[in-house]
């Protein structure tokens, strides 16, 4: 699986595309090759590391992020893989 | 869910960089196989 840290949704989306279904803009070496890699967004990961290396390595990024963003982020990355 | 996991980790030097993302995922009893940090302004 993939994960990213990018808090830009339209670069996400293109990222996470090209490594599921291939490089959207066929400009690349993936153009038309479906990896079938899932991607996440380390937001979207939060319930699954432990407290404390959150609370460390994270917590001060994710006060940094408006809240509308990273819901958008986190539609953003659901939309990709449900899709 | 990333327990044993391989993973691939695309860090971002202003936002989550890639060393946080691999502290929390190895954490998390996932493997990381690649790690990088980029800049994309």
């Amino acid at each position: 699986m993939i994960v990213f840290g990018l808090n830009q949704p339209f670069n996400l989306r293109v990222m996470a595309t090209t490594f599921k279904d291939g490089d959207p803009g066929y400009a690349g070496v993936l153009g038309g090759v479906a990896l079938g890699l899932e991607s996440y967004h380390i937001f979207e990961l939060k319930d699954e590391i432990p407290e404390a290396v959150w609370a460390s390595e994270m917590a001060f990024k994710e006060l940094e992020v408006e809240a509308d963003l990273i819901e958008q982020i986190c539609t953003t990355m659901r939309e990709i893989r449900a899709g | 869910m990333l327990k044993g996991k391989k993973v691939a980790v695309f860090g971002e030097r202003d936002d989550v960089t890639g060393l946080a993302i691999r502290h929390c995922v190895e954490a998390a009893g996932a493997e990381v196989v690649y790690e990088t940090t980029s800049c994309f302004v």
